[in-house]
This record gives C-alpha cells, sequence and structure tokens, in this order.
C-alpha cells in the first residue's frame, strides 16, 4: 500500500519536475555536495566520480564541518588530496552552520544515504549520543586497532573514556580545549593597571577588576566582562563548576547532582552581583542587543569575554580590524583556599569529534582520512585555536601559528604570547573517572532555565538552585 | 424622500448646513487619519533612513530622520559589492525567490483554474463528495501536514530541492474555491454554443472560460505570488542549503549572523521588501479585488 | 418546428460531448487531487498515526513504537506545552479583539470623514505592513524594540522614565510580540471593512439621520450590526492566524525568556526540527488541529444560521 503511494508520487515527481522545472537549471541544485557557482573551494574539475573519465581507483570523500573553510578546513584538504593523490584517496570539505537548522541539514542526508562519508559532530555527548543510536555512526574500533591506533594512548585514557559505548568507539574526539577559560582585553587590563591574572585569581580580585575595567555610560559603555548568556553555558558551567572537580554536577556515581554545593551558590551569586553592579551585560542585555564576541569584545566595548573559542576569530584582523592584543585568562575560583587548582586543568576537555557515516560505500578510506586528520592532519587548525588533542602533536609551534600574520598590525601580534603558552602549558588529565548519564541534555536545559530565571530576578539564587537540583533529581531517579 | 427633507427642515433649520458644518471637521479628520496612515509605516520609514547611515548613527539619540551622511556602503556590504567581507549571496535568493514565487503561482493558478473549472461547470459522478474532502481540507493548516511533508520529501531525498516547496502548490484549496465561484459566475450559454460547435472540455476551458475570468486569475496570482515570496515557514524547514535559500530565508541567516548591524539588516530589509512594494503599487487593483473576493461575502 | 430541432441537436451533441464526463472531469482534476492526496491527505494521516508513536527523526522511518496515548497525556504535565497553549489562548484573545475594534473605527472613520480621493491611498498606506515579509518586519521591529531604539526612545518621551526590554521581559515580551502583530495584520481588516461599509445600504443611516443620532450612536447602533457578517469572518480569520502565529516568535524572542512567549506552532517546529522528536510533535499538532476545527465547526453552524 505504502509502496503504491510512494510509486505515484514519484510518478508526478517526475512529471513535474520536466514540466515545471524542465527550461531551467533546478535539478542542477539538488545535490549540494557539487556546489553551483560562487563557492570558493571547489575545484575546477567538476565532474561527478561516477563518469567514467575519472579513474576507477580514486574515491573523493564527502566531509562536512562546522568551521568555514578558510579557518583552516581548505588547508588541511589541500594538503591532504596532495598527499594521498597517487594513493587514490580525495576529499571535500563542505560547512554546515552548528545550529539547530544546519544540524537538521546534516541529520536529514545522513539518514537519507550516503551523501556524506565523514563529518564532524559538535556539542558534546549529547548529538554524539543520539547519532550512535540512530545508527548514523560507524564502528571504528577494530579498523583503529587494525592500523595500530590505540585511541586511549594517542589521545590520552580519560579524554577518549566518554566516548566508548559499550567499549566501542564510533567517533574520535580532535581537538583540546578549556572551557573554564576566557579572552581578555589586554591593553585594557595594563590601561587599568591590573596584572593578568594568568595564573588565576579569586572573584574578589575579579570583582576589583570588573570595577576597573567598566567605564562609561550608556551607547558608550565598556563593560567589564561578558558571560555568554545568550550563548552556550557551557563555559559557565565549567568556570564556576571547576573547584567541584571534572564531575561538577553530578555526585555519588550521577545518583544526584551537585547543585546544593556551596560553589554553585557562590559563583551564580558573583554572576548576580556582577550584573547588578553594571560591570556585565545582563542577560537580557545580551539578547536584547545581540551581543556578540564580534559586536562586543573585538569592538572594545567588553574587556573579558567567556569562552576561549573564538581564537579564530580574534586573529582575523581583515575581517574584525581591531588595535588590542588579547590574552587568555582562567575564569576565577572563589577563594584563595582553590588556588591550586586556579588553572582549571581539570576542566580540559576534548572535542570536535570526527565521525564516519555508517552507510559510506568507501569505511578503509575514511578511516585512513581519519588516523591522518588526528595524527598531525589538522595542524592548519590549530591557528584557529583547535589544538591537536593527539599527543605527539608539537604544541610549541602553536604561539606562532597563532600570531601569524598580526605581528604588523598589533606589537607583539593579536595574542599575548605569554598567556597564551600558560594556557598551552595546564594539565590536560583528570583522574576521576567523567560521569556521563543519558539525561545530560536535559540536566544542562534545567541547569540554563533556571539560571536564567535567576538572572531575570524570577527567582532568589537560592530558590532557583532549589528547583535546579529537585528537577535534575527526579530525572536521574 | 421629501418627507425626509421637511422634517430636517422643520428640525434644524437649512438641510444644507449639515454637510456645510462638517467640513472643517473633515479636513482634521482627514488629516488625523493621513497622519496615523503615516504612523503605520513608521517602521518602514526608519529602516530606510537607517539602512543608510553609518552603525553608530541608527541609534543616535535624538533619532535621525534624514541620515546625516547618507551612503550606499550598507547596500554594497550585503550584496557584495567592492568589499572583502563575507558574500551572504542575497543575488541569489533573489533569483531562488522569484523562481520559486512564479512556479508557485503558476502551479497554484493552474490546478486551482482546472479543478475550480471542474467543479463549478462539469457534471461528474462523486462531485458532491469530492467537494466535501476539498472543503474539509480547508482546516487542515499547512503546519500540521509540515512534519509528514518533511519526512516524506527527506526519504526521496528530496528536502533541499526547491520541488518540494513548489510541489505542494498543486493543492491550493481556497485558491480552488476562488476559481469556482468565478467560474460559476459565466453564464451556461457561451459554454453551450461553444459545445454545440463541437468545442471539446479543455478547449471551451482555454478559449471561453480562462478569457472570461481573466480578473479573477490575475487576482489571484498577485495573491498567490505575495504568499509565496513572503513565506517562511516552509523554505526554513525544506531549504537548509544556501544555494536554494528564498529571500526571507536568506534575510533570518543574515539577521541572526549579523545581529546588531542594524544599518546592515536595514539595507537587507530594504532589499527584500521595497521590490514587493512596488510590485504591490503596480498590481494594487487585481490585489485589492483579490483580497475582497473570498472576504466580504464572508 | 426549427425550435425542437435546435434542442434535440444541443442535447444530442451534449450527450456526445459527455460520453465520458468522469474521464473529462477526471483530466481537469486530476494535478490538483495528486496535490491534495499526496500534500494533504496521506500527510494528514501519516501525521495522525505517527502522533500516536515514540517516533524520533533520527531513527530512521519505519522504526517507531506505537505508544498509544501516551503522548497526548504526557502534553499536560509538559510545562513547554501548557505555556504554548496558554499563550496562544492569550495571544487570540488579545490581538483579535483590539483589531478588529481598531479596523472597524478606522474604516468607518475613513469612510466617513476622509476625503474621497485620498481614502484608496491612506487604506494602501495601512496595508503596507501585511505585503512586508514576516522576518523583515520582525527584524525591524526587534530594532524599534531594542535599548535605544525609536519605540524604546517614544516611551521615554511620553514618560516613561525606565522603559524594560521590551522582548526579553518575562512582563513584557508577549505584549510586544502581540503589538506587532496587531499593527501587521490591521491593514488588511481596514480593507475588509471598508469593502463592506461601501455595501452597505444607504437608507438605514437616512433614517438614522432623521431620528437624530449622533455619530457614535450611529457607529454602534447602526454600522456595526450590519458589518456583523464581516466581523464574524475576520474574527474566524484572525483567531486561525493567531493560533498559526510562528515568524514573529522565531525571528523576534525565539520563545523567549522562559517560556513567555512560546506558541503552539513555534513549540511543533522545535520538538520536530530541533529534536527531532516527530511523534511528540505530531501529537501538537494534532491538538492544534482539534483548536482550528472547533473554530471552523462553530463557522459552519453559524453561517448555516444565517
Amino acid at each position: 500500500m505504502k509502496k503504491k503511494w510512494i510509486a505515484l508520487f514519484l510518478a508526478l515527481v517526475m512529471t513535474l519536475s520536466l514540466a515545471a522545472c524542465g527550461g531551467n537549471n533546478g535539478g542542477q541544485q539538488d545535490t549540494p555536495s557539487t556546489p553551483a557557482g560562487n563557492t570558493p573551494s571547489t575545484p575546477s574539475d567538476e565532474t561527478p566520480a561516477t563518469t567514467p573519465e575519472t579513474p576507477k581507483e580514486t574515491v573523493t570523500l564527502k566531509m562536512w564541518g562546522g568551521v568555514q573553510g578558510e579557518y583552516g578546513y581548505d588547508t588541511l584538504v589541500e594538503n591532504f588530496n596532495k598527499e594521498f593523490a597517487d594513493k587514490g584517496i580525495q576529499v571535500e570539505y563542505t560547512r554546515y552552520v552548528n545550529n539547530a537548522d544546519g544540524n537538521l541539514q546534516l541529520d536529514t542526508y545522513l539518514s537519507a544515504g550516503s551523501d556524506i562519508d565523514i563529518f564532524m559532530c559538535y556539542g558534546g555527548t549529547t548529538r554524539y549520543y543520539n547519532r550512535v543510536d540512530a545508527g548514523l555512526c560507524l564502528d571504528l574500533t577494530d579498523e583503529l586497532t587494525a592500523r595500530g591506533f590505540d585511541p586511549a594512548e594517542e589521545l590520552g585514557a580519560t579524554n577518549v573514556a566518554p566516548y566508548a559505548i559499550d567499549g566501542r568507539y564510533y567517533a574520535m574526539p580532535t581537538k583540546t580545549d578549556n572551557k573554564a577559560w576566557m579572552m581578555v582585553n589586554a591593553d585594557m587590563f595594563k590601561e587599568a593597571g591590573i596584572e593578568l591574572p594568568v595564573n588565576g585569581w579569586t572573584y574578589a580580585q575579579f570583582t576589583d577588576a570588573c570595577q576597573k575595567l567598566t567605564k562609561g555610560e550608556g551607547l558608550d559603555k565598556t563593560y567589564a566582562v561578558r558571560f555568554c548568556f545568550a550563548d552556550t553555558k557551557d563555559y559557565l558551567r565549567a568556570g564556576m563548576g571547576s573547584p567541584l572537580g571534572i564531575n561538577s554536577i553530578y555526585k555519588d556515581g550521577a545518583a544526584e547532582t551537585n547543585f546544593d554545593s556551596e560553589v554553585w551558590k557562590n559563583g551564580i551569586q558573583l554572576l548576580w552581583d556582577t550584573v547588578e553592579a553594571g560591570y556585565a551585560y545582563g542577560w537580557d542585555d545580551e539578547v536584547a542587543d545581540d551581543v556578540s564576541f564580534a559586536n562586543s569584545f573585538l569592538e572594545g566595548k567588553c574587556a573579558m569575554s567567556l569562552g576561549v573559542a573564538n581564537i579564530r576569530v580574534a586573529r582575523d584582523l581583515e575581517t574584525y580590524p581591531h588595535d588590542f592584543q588579547t590574552a587568555l585568562v582562567p575564569f576565577p575560583v572563589p577563594d584563595e583556599s582553590y588556588m591550586d587548582r586556579a588553572d582549571h586543568g581539570i576542566m580540559s576537555d576534548a572535542g570536535d569529534l570526527i565521525v564516519v557515516n555508517s552507510k559510506t560505500q568507501y569505511p578503509q578510506e575514511c578511516i585512513d582520512f581519519i588516523v591522518w586528520y588526528i595524527q598531525g592532519g589538522m595542524a592548519p587548525l590549530a591557528s584557529g585555536g583547535r589544538i591537536p588533542l593527539w599527543s605527539g602533536f608539537d604544541k610549541s609551534s602553536i604561539v606562532d601559528a597563532v600570531n601569524e600574520g598580526t605581528t604588523d598590525a598589533i606589537e607583539g601580534g593579536a595574542f599575548d604570547a605569554e598567556s597564551l603558552k600558560a594556557y598551552l602549558s595546564i594539565g590536560t588529565g583528570f583522574d576521576e573517572t567523567v560521569l556521563v548519564t543519558d539525561k545530560d541534555a536535559e540536566v544542562e536545559t534545567i541547569f540554563d532555565e533556571e539560571l536564567q530565571a535567576i538572572m531575570y530576578g524570577q527567582k532568589s539564587v537560592e530558590q532557583g538552585l532549589a528547583d535546579m537540583k529537585s528537577r535534575s533529581d527526579a530525572l536521574l531517579k | 424622500m421629501s418627507a425626509a427633507t421637511n422634517v430636517k427642515h422643520t428640525k434644524d433649520g437649512p438641510v444644507l448646513t449639515m454637510r456645510q458644518r462638517q467640513l472643517p471637521g473633515k479636513i482634521v479628520m482627514t488629516i488625523l487619519l493621513i497622519g496615523f496612515a503615516v504612523l503605520m509605516i513608521v517602521p518602514f520609514i526608519w529602516m530606510v533612513s537607517s539602512s543608510f547611515k553609518a552603525e553608530r548613527d541608527v541609534m543616535s539619540i535624538p533619532i535621525q530622520w534624514i541620515p546625516q551622511n547618507p551612503s550606499w556602503d550598507n547596500y554594497k556590504v550585503v550584496l557584495h559589492i567592492d568589499t572583502n567581507k563575507k558574500d551572504y549571496h542575497f543575488l541569489l535568493s533573489y533569483w531562488n525567490s522569484i523562481k520559486v514565487s512564479v512556479l508557485n503561482t503558476l502551479v497554484s493558478v493552474t490546478t486551482a483554474a482546472t479543478a475550480g473549472y471542474a467543479f463549478a461547470k462539469l457534471r461528474f459522478k462523486g462531485a458532491n463528495v469530492l467537494f466535501l474532502i476539498y472543503l474539509a481540507q480547508m482546516m487542515v493548516p499547512s503546519q500540521l501536514t509540515l512534519i509528514p511533508r518533511f519526512v516524506m520529501f527527506s526519504a526521496l531525498e528530496m528536502t533541499n530541492t526547491h520541488f518540494s516547496i513548489i510541489a505542494p502548490k498543486l493543492i491550493a484549496v481556497s485558491a480552488t474555491f476562488m476559481m469556482r465561484q468565478a467560474f460559476i459566475g459565466v453564464p451556461n450559454d457561451l459554454r453551450e454554443s461553444a459545445m454545440i460547435d463541437g468545442a471539446g472540455e479543455w478547449r471551451i476551458w482555454g478559449q471561453i472560460m480562462i478569457p472570461s475570468v481573466k480578473p479573477t486569475l490575475a487576482a489571484l496570482a498577485t495573491v498567490q505570488f505575495l504568499d509565496s515570496w513572503n513565506s517562511y515557514l516552509d523554505p526554513l524547514v525544506f531549504l537548509s542549503d544556501w544555494r536554494l535559500r528564498t529571500l526571507p530565508i536568506a534575510l533570518n541567516q543574515f539577521v541572526s549572523e549579523e545581529g546588531a548591524q542594524y544599518n546592515l539588516i536595514t539595507a537587507a530589509c530594504c532589499l527584500t521588501v521595497i521590490p514587493v512594494f512596488v510590485v504591490f503599487l503596480c498590481g494594487q487593483k487585481f490585489f485589492v479585488k483579490g483580497l475582497t473576493v473570498g472576504a466580504v461575502k464572508g | 418546428m426549427a425550435q425542437e430541432h435546435t434542442t434535440r441537436q444541443l442535447r444530442a451533441s451534449a450527450r456526445q460531448h459527455r460520453a465520458h464526463p468522469n474521464l473529462v472531469a477526471s483530466t481537469f482534476l486530476l494535478p490538483s487531487l495528486v496535490g491534495l492526496v499526496c500534500f494533504s491527505v496521506i500527510p494528514m494521516l501519516f501525521s495522525l498515526f505517527i502522533s500516536f508513536t515514540d517516533w524520533n527523526f533520527l531513527k530512521g522511518i519505519g522504526n517507531w513504537n506505537v505508544v498509544g496515548l501516551k503522548n497526548f497525556i504526557d502534553l499536560w504535565s509538559d510545562e513547554w506545552f501548557t505555556a504554548s497553549l496558554v499563550n496562544t489562548i492569550i495571544f487570540t484573545v488579545v490581538t483579535v479583539p483590539i483589531g478588529l475594534f481598531l479596523a472597524v473605527v478606522l474604516a468607518v472613520l475613513i469612510d466617513t470623514f476622509c476625503a474621497k480621493k485620498l481614502q484608496g491611498l491612506v487604506r494602501i498606506t495601512m496595508y503596507m505592513p501585511k505585503i512586508c515579509n514576516i522576518v523583515a518586519s520582525s527584524a525591524v521591529w526587534v530594532m524599534l524594540y531594542s535599548s535605544y531604539g525609536p519605540f524604546t526612545q517614544l516611551m521615554r518621551s511620553l514618560g516613561w522614565d525606565d522603559p524594560p526590554r521590551f522582548l526579553v521581559s518575562y512582563t513584557w515580551a508577549l505584549p510586544a510580540v502581540m503589538l506587532m502583530c496587531i499593527w501587521s495584520s490591521l491593514g488588511y481588516q481596514v480593507f475588509i471593512y471598508s469593502a463592506s461599509l461601501t455595501a452597505l445600504p444607504k437608507d438605514l443611516y437616512e433614517a438614522a439621520d432623521l431620528d437624530g443620532v449622533n455619530g457614535i450612536q450611529r457607529f454602534f447602533y447602526v454600522t456595526l450590526p450590519q458589518l456583523k457578517p464581516t466581523t464574524f469572518f475576520l474574527t474566524i480569520t484572525g483567531i486561525i492566524s493567531s493560533f498559526k502565529v510562528f515568524g514573529q516568535i522565531n525571528v523576534m524572542t525565539q520563545g523567549g525568556p522562559g517560556t513567555s512567549t512560546y506558541t503552539l506552532v513555534y513549540y511543533i517546529y522545535k520538538q520536530a526540527f530541533s529534536y527531532y522528536n516527530m511523534g511528540y510533535a505530531s501529537a501538537v499538532a494534532m491538538i492544534l488541529f482539534l483548536l482550528l476545527l472547533c473554530v471552523t465547526v462553530f463557522q459552519w453552524k453559524h453561517n448555516k444560521e444565517d
């Protein structure tokens, strides 16, 4: 019955595409993998892989990622294609926008078939688990072992552990970052006479600095800090939660949440006080005025911005011209007693999962590619702040790579070298097992909702945290 | 009528003063109404004026209604002319929008005209039942069928094709009703005499019926074109590939990427809105008819 | 004799042409029918079916479990859904009457007081917001409402010392969106009212003039009752379109802050296309359908009575 309708539908489809789209090139645009016209990354040869002219051995892998080609992937693809030309493997990169619409597009293609061979998966474990659950991800375990690639050894046991499902790997994390660090305007700090707290600072010192950094009124106001309320709350979670260790959210083997801890209370109180004092954009300010990294921090309208994900943007002086130097510093800790872990090394996280589509026709070639990608192939991305996780990677080259081409415009380069070195040298391990539950996404949503209610003054800090705890604990039972 | 005049005379004195007394009031009221109408389009006036300003002047206090240093720079950035900034592919979206809207209009007007004709003039088995089914479809909002349509097209690997937003226009229930009403209004003699001459239904339809409902067709086409030009939810769901995006979707993307660059956003908005205003003002006669045909009867 | 001949001929030829009336009719109906079946009937049934399943889009077609009424029961303890439902209803109950009242007053004022030559121009100008695409008009309103935007400045100059950030305030976000919606559909309603006004019989007004009623009495006792069918039509279309409000929400507030501007269609969109919960989203869509069904059935009944 269903087949009959589909057949009818198909017949209609064909007649209509002939009748309606006949004259113009409507049909040509159906496949996004052969971009029409304007994409800069398209090689001149546009012959599809199936035409007889192309040698049969050459396989073209289609890779989707969330980063614009010019931030490293163009070079990466070029390098790979040069290196693997004689081995008959080529790669083609397509950028998708890593938001709800972009992921919908990606998932639609993935569940439809084999248009995509390799893709990058963002957003922690949530999307990854869903995709594995839906059977979209190829099991890499055996093939990696066959190539002598031991994930625990090459990438760090604790880093890969969250991505093993029943002992099988369906993805490999590729980069490392620390969400508990933030980007600050080094020139503003210097002007205000504040030393860069590269080795950590306390909430009191932070508040003190905020007071010095806040200037002006109305449209000309310079804020001290942007907490990224309108963006991901990952940075806040990592920064505030870090004193509790890597498992800042759960305790007792993930039987309940930690939201009754003083650490969370102090952290959220700090946010509230900072915003109330006018040092930071409020949640509503950020949403109402579309405050972004580019239009606040890079315009010199705020001195600190949470998260380090924007290194590639801050060094792109062509698109975002600015003349100050940026430095990286850790999020503050509640008081002196936490100074020993003020660099938040335990929060260092692995991310940017590389995944092979389970429906790919070229699993072998795909795995060749990801091994190459992990073992240094992704180096061109490092200058944009995507620091390779691979233990064999030489991080010493990163500082120069990041500042390359920016030294003419800004004395000493776009980034303060000392702070960048400090960031790169923080520990990347943790001795605890990372607790992961299938309710992570829901718990994060609850955190966001209650934090929003608190920051909007709908609930007191205590009330919001109590609700956060009771709602999440109910989920975990 | 004469009785009425008599009464008025006795009550209020001369009749004509009534109108004369209203005159100043009318002038004041006309001015007030024009003022209100202008107030309604103040957002657009502000939009056009901001699109010529530099970023810092957009939110100045007090508001500059006439930009101090008007320039085309914002438009150049949006359209990617003489700039090394990002290309938003607005022209491509223009082309997509034109293509999709024209095809949508053609498809929906054609099917509405044929089906409307069948319901108005042809006798066939099951006509009443079928008509009821059509009536019932009026209640099904496109939002309800959105998910299944998406699932259907993605199963056929046809999301991210313009086809996925054109094909559903085959069924335009209210348009079919409008055409049915129009055809019912065409006298039967014309059709019968053509039949005597041996013309088939399709010839009658094409040569006699269609010409006599031209005004309705034009009205319908205008409404459908604008509908399709402004359509938002369907393209948002079906067309995630930037190469296929229609203007509202491109604008949506632009707004979410450029956030607070109000000067650029207003320029982009102008680019999507001004052509429609022009089309609307040119085709208003048909459009007004199209609006009122279905509505006034209630 | 001659007449009889033609009649017979006519009948004969008519019969000849109606040799296959079903066939002829079906050629006319085919495209529309295909559309009806493929894009309305089948989707409708499919939607009904998956609303009884736990289907997640990622799992692929066919991988669903029928869970009976679970979705429909879960809905009522889902605060996002209940908030969406309540907001949608508030939205409708507020925007429709206010919009219609403004529209009818404006239409009557234009009809009675505005210089004839300018009437068309005034109406067309008021209509502009409606033809502007929803993304552009929403984006413009976002700017009007922003902290230094013209609307906020206007409020300040009207003596509101500390106006909120309208779109990000729990209290003001929904009213702000509603104001924008009234603005955007007002022109259409004025249009329809004006068209009906010109079709009204003039004798009643003359009779009213005789009785010496003033303008306001005339409006309430003569004009409004006469416009009842139009008001009814606009109420129904107004209700239907505010049930379906989506674009403004997606561009202006994305449902926030909190749940304060979530509406049914926006929630369907979120559930279906951000979380892929197609089954659950379809259940919400079914609720929306039921609401619309009630409105439509009410309309039909009403029309029959008239």
